[in-house]
């Protein structure tokens, strides 16, 4: 067995729990995924120490930890010196780790129903089974879920934990901008007091310098990646996903995406002086929503066997603009209001066939996440949007946590089906 | 005012002031899934794992069974909601409205919400009659009317009163309410509270009483606790108690408010009304099941959890912790709002009576 399964089989038991708030184990971490990791590219070998400094923080209370869920401004947290963790994510870790079916069944005895996201139900259970740090401050967005808020009022009832929701409406005119702007200037307000740090505007300034560079270097990377071949694929780029939920407004993302762009040219550059062997690169997807964060042969079958390369994911696009300190509340808000997710299905279809277009893509591939509804809901909508625009569309049903709602065998024959659809359009 | 017209404007969720939907001129009508319900023909437009109410809906509009509807009024409640908004516009030969609803209750809100609800007014008045502060104000008074009658009714002392003219109780009583024209509905309300306004409060009810808590329910479900005269079925959930509860603002004859005066109080009556789930105030649900639990004489609940709504998931937790070590037993069922599971639901529902009536004697 190797130290990685040596270590993943440890976290399994009951040890677990105090392996996880130890900080040898953090510095064993850094030394089998970090040190020793076998990375493509140095960006992710820094998000993943980032990864572990920020869970190790979490876990070791350095200063008080508050649950973030997907998609909430997380500056909010890094103006008040908070340390951000997102249940969320450690639900996907968990799979990863092959913990989620304990967490999952245990979630059942707790009375969650089994009919609710896999991501929430772990994240309950990991914390009530004390897998999880548990939080200080709760902080959950309505951005595009209701499972979220949800979960976290639960939690911040168990906890007995301040809690703050963002109401977050579906338009996104001026009054919708000023109902989520007058919230968060409500949030901060109040974390002033808990806190006993008042939010200066150097405070904001340099957080936002932070968000707007690591903005910056994003749009270069984007950009990088609409060059055909694609300088980075899905396997390598959805991993970049945990610095959108977590990482806005710290220093090491902007740091992260800047090298990231440096490696990015390398490889463009390299590309275009070299003979470009087209075989790795047979038609290029966009990926919508997440994917599954237990072992799974999904993205590699299609990225290496069928060469369906994953050009860009819809969940690390940038949609906003950069962020004006002198109004900070105003300039968080555009961003969480304008999010193509956000309201009428609309958004998402133009969101969708603009970055189709730019990435000059071939197919569009949705997993569908079991127990989304914000994700899944509108899925035959979009499907029949798409097909109208001869843009060949592909939903694969499945779940991100709970690798026995994932049946390979049909996921198998439907991916390959896409693939002859492919064939028989542009072949 | 009377609506002469025989226009029908749907609408499916309580947050929904039909007050504006009346006042641009048009009946409104609360879309549920009726004893006939049934999903197919929605399958092509929202996937199995999605609520059921949305996907009933869906078909049944696509199906024409119901006539003459002008358009419907989609409350951005949840995510199926949303979701039924986004494939509703390719259903039929009517126009369908987005209605943005706050999740929280603070004045910021409530502003929203007031916004929000002129839009409401500009849109339907345009395919209507214009709503004005005349207009309004007169459609006002008559549910505030209806609400005063409701009132009467909604007394657990007159109950015998409402299984007399509804057999069903109180769903039967929110479902007619919501689905007749205010005129009317009020009119028999009044009869019916006239008739008996002697008897109704005099005697004293010692019943026992299940509070049937969570997610709307069909005609189906509600059936099954039909004919239990020992028992009073307090349904707290939006095809019962939350909408039967809504207050009316008081319109003034002798000061005649703006419109903007009258949208805001709408808005904070809406905002205000027993709460659903979905509302962001965590304590503001909690503090209204305790005083569900405390002032009434709960011998047992049943939860139902509508199957794929994760806004009933979360509130049954809430519940299973609140009534945790009270005694009072909690059911839960889970049903897609149809006839489907009626036989093995009405055994576990029976059993569990029988164990209410037990604990009782």
């Amino acid at each position: 067995m190797s130290i990685k399964a040596q270590f993943n089989e440890r976290l399994k038991n009951e040890l677990g729990r105090k392996l996880l708030s130890s900080p040898v184990t953090y510095r064993l971490a850094r030394e089998i995924f970090v040190r020793k990791g076998n990375f493509a590219f140095e960006a992710k070998k820094k998000m993943t120490a980032m990864a572990l400094e920020q869970a190790a923080e979490a876990y070791q209370k350095k200063r008080p930890v508050a649950w973030t869920s997907a998609f909430f401004p997380t500056e909010m947290l890094y103006f008040f010196d908070l340390i951000p963790f997102a249940p969320e994510v450690a639900a996907g870790t968990s799979a990863a780790l092959e913990l989620s079916p304990r967490l999952i069944r245990h979630a059942e005895s707790m009375g969650l129903s089994a009919d609710s996201c896999s991501f929430h139900r772990c994240a309950a259970a990991g914390t009530d089974l004390d897998y999880f740090p548990h939080p200080d401050f709760l902080m959950a967005s309505a951005h595009l879920c209701d499972g979220a808020p949800h979960l976290f009022q639960y939690m911040a009832r168990r906890s007995r934990k301040p809690l703050y929701l963002l109401d977050v409406p579906a338009g996104d005119d001026d009054r919708a901008l000023h109902y989520v702007a007058d919230q968060l200037a409500e949030i901060a307000s109040d974390l002033e007091k808990k806190r006993g740090i008042k939010l200066t505007d150097d405070r904001i300034a340099a957080v936002f310098e932070a968000s707007n560079r690591a903005r910056h270097f994003r749009i270069e990377v984007e950009n990088l990646r609409t060059e055909v071949p694609a300088p980075l694929n899905g396997t390598e780029g959805l991993a970049y996903i945990y610095l959108t939920l977590l990482g806005q407004g710290h220093p090491e993302t902007a740091a992260i995406y800047e090298t990231l762009t440096g490696e990015l040219k390398e490889v463009v550059k390299k590309n275009r002086v070299e003979t470009v062997k087209m075989d790795h690169e047979r038609y290029r997807l966009i990926w919508l929503h997440l994917r599954p964060y237990y072992s799974s042969d999904l993205i590699s079958y299609l990225e290496n066997e069928l060469k369906m390369v994953i050009a860009a994911e819809e969940m690390n696009l940038v949609h906003w603009p950069p962020l004006d300190p002198e109004k900070p509340f105003i300039s968080l808000a555009r961003r969480v209001i304008l999010h193509p997710g956000l309201g009428p299905i609309e958004r998402r279809l133009k969101f969708i066939i603009k970055n189709y277009h730019r990435y000059r893509a071939h197919g569009v591939i949705h997993f569908s996440h079991w127990g989304c509804r914000q994700s899944v809901g509108s899925i035959l909508f979009l499907k029949k949007e798409l097909q109208k625009r001869n843009i060949p569309f592909l939903a694969v049903d499945g779940d991100c946590i709970d690798g026995t709602s994932f049946p390979w065998g049909q996921v198998l024959t439907r991916i390959d089906s896409f693939y002859e659809i492919m064939e028989e359009l542009y072949a | 005012m009377r609506n002469k017209s025989n226009k029908k404007v749907g609408w499916l969720c309580t947050y929904t002031p039909e007050e504006i939907i009346h006042a641009a001129g048009f009946t409104p009508v609360r879309l549920l899934p009726g004893s006939g319900a049934f999903t197919e023909g929605s399958e092509d437009l929202l996937p199995p794992n999605i609520c059921p109410y949305p996907r009933r809906i869906l078909s049944t509009l696509r199906s024409g069974i119901l006539q003459n509807m002008e358009g419907v009024v989609v409350a951005n409640s949840c995510n199926a909601m949303l979701h039924l908004y986004n494939v509703l516009r390719t259903a039929g030969d009517f126009f369908v409205y987005l209605l943005d609803v706050p999740r929280k209750l603070n004045d910021q809100a409530v502003d929203y919400f007031t916004g929000e609800l002129i839009r409401l007014a500009d849109y339907l008045g345009g395919r209507g009659q214009p709503v004005t502060a005349e207009t309004l104000a007169s459609s006002l008074s008559l549910y505030r009317e209806r609400a005063k009658y409701l009132q009467k009714l909604t007394d657990l002392q007159c109950y015998d009163l409402l299984l007399s003219a509804f057999p069903s109780g109180y769903h039967e009583l929110a479902v007619e309410a919501s689905g007749l024209s205010p005129e009317i509905f009020t009119a028999k309300l009044k009869r019916l509270v006239e008739k008996y306004s002697s008897g109704c409060r005099t005697q004293q009810d010692n019943r026992s009483l299940i509070l049937f808590a969570g997610g709307l329910i069909s005609d189906s479900l509600s059936r099954m606790l039909d004919g239990r005269r020992e028992l009073i079925v307090y349904p707290e959930n939006c095809s019962g108690m939350r909408y039967l509860l809504k207050k009316t603002p008081f319109v003034n004859p002798d000061r005649p408010a703006t419109a903007g005066e009258l949208y805001r109080a709408i808005s904070r009556a809406c905002l205000e009304k027993p709460p659903c789930p979905r509302i962001f105030n965590t304590s503001t649900r909690e503090k209204y099941f305790r005083n569900l639990l405390d002032t009434m004489p709960v011998k047992g609940v049943i939860y139902h959890d509508l199957i794929f709504c994760d806004l009933c998931h979360y509130d049954y937790l809430l519940l299973q912790d609140l009534l945790a070590g009270t005694g009072i037993p909690l059911l839960k069922v889970k049903t897609e709002l149809g006839e489907e599971d009626s036989g093995q639901l009405q055994t576990r529902v029976e059993a569990f009576l029988e164990i209410v009536s037990q604990e009782e004697q």
